[in-house]
């Protein structure tokens, strides 16, 4: 249920004394009217802490006010469509014509407008993120047939318009509403306000404009993707209890009266193909368990889960188990289940996570599961790194195995590593950015970072921007930390953003990253703007090895000779990425 | 005040929060910078949403008091 408008402002007033942590920019023809409040009021239930600033360009010029959006400050702009942008004679406020031979011309106008448009939001993409939403709203008038049978014309503008959003969901930095989505959150026929668009120029209902702000405004700010899926087995990946009938008897097919089950595995093929980890935990026999995942006929990769965490002991261990053996933390972790016992006993031992129940009896509620799993793993593009994100996590586990025990330093060395740095710009930079927003434990100080930001610090010609990847003889990690900063003043070199991902801890990777600053930046000191969160301990404990002792919040110095000094041999080889 | 002068007072502070209650019930647009073409349509659109009517707009050009803005939701409600 959307916000009114009475609670919109009632929000929008309480946010005035607020730190202004974002700033958008509305492009759109028509008068903006209530949705910037809309748009306001819904950042404020997202991030309560924080306010929402919102500028607005001129009524009736869409182009125009795309251009005025590059000129602001915002680092987000909402372009949303009404069809008489294409052409004023596809709205009310205008008397077309639009009949006849008008119509071809109809066409050839809003083709025009289509490439106008696609060349200024590409134009805006190059430095701050850009939200498209598509018309919303029907014109009814444009054809010769009865209203229930669709013109060639209205076809011919939809075909051109659904090609144009394809086009520019494969721009950089833009990102498409999705039509479907916002109809069921607004349904078609409630949306359009004629009498309010011919007395002020502001085309939608209230409601309607309530869920189109949420919708834009979840676009723009999407909370981080979950990380992992813990799936139970009985009666959630398949229908049965295979303890009982066995690895022939469970099913999960449209003939076995079970096809929900195997729409729910082809989901979870589908999020690990996207790099989402998958893990089981089941209340089972181990053998029994093999049996069944060494089915043929799964719909999802049985090597695609790991761990597989089987015991008779409470469900909340195994998920202990598999969060250590995936090294994340709970709060990044969906847990899928049957039984609302058991996601309770969960909930309660694992604080953050997120525990769904699996209803096969009620497959409404199941495809609703289902749409919901989309949304929490959802990312705007799957990258290199997520398709190394399984490999690295068992390799993980074969490396921790291994040190146990031994002496770090020479384990290390025997693993024939190499530390590849790449401080090309635009090599992989969406794979960077994601690592800043994501990470939390090797983090210099938790500071995020917005698109706008982003592509100033990649155009800065000061500006020092290094993406880190590792190899050894267990296997690639891909890209896993990256380095921000800039040449502040001769021979120093001052940090903004470094972190690490948590799956290449214990390579001492942080120490050759030093090394490589110190080698080819030409700086002799290394100043890290430092702030201590609840999560970055892993920092604070390279900041220990270091011998540097800081407060909560510092700027800390680090000089070549002492790093040289404490750091001591490094195991690995440092290589300069090809090209860079 | 009756509870139409309270939820249409309410409506004013919601979409005037700068102006303090007291003044409210004596408002004109005359007394209040930000009262424009804009925030009037606000107005309108916020007492519509509050008592389930729906606005007309040229009707409603006028209403440029909170003691007008009363008078016209007590005919219709």
């Amino acid at each position: 249920m959307g916000l009114k408008l009475g609670e919109a402002l009632k929000a929008v007033a309480a946010a005035r004394s607020l730190p202004v942590a974002r700033e958008g920019f509305l492009a759109c023809g028509f008068e903006p009217l209530h949705l910037p409040v809309f748009l306001q009021a819904s950042f404020q239930s997202r991030e309560p802490g924080f306010a929402l600033r919102v500028s607005h360009g001129l009524f009736g010029d869409l182009l125009g006010n795309l251009e005025r959006a590059r000129a602001a400050a915002a680092g987000v702009v909402w372009v949303v469509l009404e069809w008489n942008d294409l052409d004023p004679r596809l709205g009310y406020r205008s008397s077309g014509p639009w009949g006849g031979e008008r119509q071809a011309d109809v066409i050839a106008s809003a083709q025009a407008r289509l490439e106008a448009l696609a060349g200024a939001i590409a134009r805006l993409a190059e430095s701050r993120l850009v939200v498209v939403a598509p018309p919303s709203l029907t014109f009814p008038l444009l054809g010769f047939t009865p209203g229930g049978q669709a013109s060639e014309a209205e076809l011919t503008l939809e075909h051109m318009l659904v090609g144009w959003l394809r086009a520019l969901a494969s721009v950089e930095r833009v990102r498409v509403l999705h039509p479907g989505k916002l109809a069921a959150q607004s349904p078609a026929a409630l949306r359009g306000d004629v009498r309010g668009e011919l007395a002020t120029g502001f085309p939608y209902t209230l409601e309607h404009a309530s869920a189109l702000a949420q919708a834009l405004v979840e676009l723009a700010f999407p909370a981080p993707p979950k990380k992992g899926l813990i799936t139970d087995l009985d009666d959630t990946l398949w229908a049965g209890i295979v303890g009982e009938v066995g690895a022939s008897g469970v099913y999960w097919s449209q003939a076995d009266k079970a096809q929900i089950h195997g729409l729910y595995q082809s989901l979870l093929r589908q999020l690990s193909e996207a790099g989402v980890l998958l893990a089981i935990a089941s209340k089972n026999e181990r053998d029994v368990v093999d049996a069944a995942m060494a089915r043929p006929d799964l719909l999802v990769d049985a090597a695609a889960f790991f761990p597989i965490a089987v015991s008779w002991g409470p469900k909340s261990e195994s998920v202990r188990a598999i969060l250590r053996a995936w090294n994340i933390a709970a709060d990044a972790v969906v847990v899928v289940d049957d039984s609302p016992m058991e996601l309770e006993e969960i909930r309660r031992e694992h604080a953050g996570i997120t525990a769904l129940p699996f209803t096969p009896k009620d497959p409404r509620a199941a495809l609703e599961l289902l749409s919901r799993l989309r949304d929490l793993f959802g990312k705007p593009a799957v990258l290199a790194e997520d398709k190394l994100r399984l490999a690295s996590i068992r390799n993980a586990a074969s490396f921790e195995q291994a040190a146990q025990g031994t002496d770090l330093d020479g384990f290390l060395a025997g693993l024939d590593g190499a530390v590849t740095f790449d401080a090309r710009k635009r090599e992989g930079s969406a794979r960077l950015l994601e690592l800043i927003n994501k990470t939390n434990q090797f983090n210099l100080n938790g500071l995020r970072v917005s698109e706008s930001e982003w592509a100033s610090w990649l155009a800065e010609p000061d500006s020092v921007v290094i993406g880190v990847a590792y190899t050894d003889r267990y296997g690639a990690l891909g890209t896993i930390a990256v380095v921000v900063g800039r040449r502040a003043e001769p021979g120093v070199l001052e940090l903004a953003h470094w972190v690490l991902s948590c799956r290449a801890f214990s390579r001492r990777i942080e120490e050759h990253t030093l090394r490589h600053l110190f080698g080819t930046q030409g700086c002799q000191t290394i100043r890290l703007r430092y702030q201590q969160t609840a999560r970055n301990q892993p920092f604070q404990e390279l900041l220990g090895r270091l011998e540097l002792v800081p407060a909560a919040c510092a700027v800390l110095q680090i000089e070549r000779d002492h790093f040289e000094r404490v750091a001591g041999r490094l195991p690995h080889r440092d290589v300069i990425a090809e090209g860079a | 005040m009756d509870e139409i002068e309270s939820r249409v007072l309410e409506c004013f502070s919601n979409v005037f929060p700068s102006v303090p209650r007291e003044r409210l019930p004596s408002l004109s647009q005359a007394a209040v910078a930000e009262w424009d073409s804009v925030m009037h349509v606000t107005l309108l659109a916020s007492l519509a949403e509050e008592f389930g009517f729906e606005m007309d707009y040229e009707a409603a050009e006028d209403l440029r008091s909170f003691a007008l803005v009363v008078d016209h939701v007590r005919g219709r409600v």
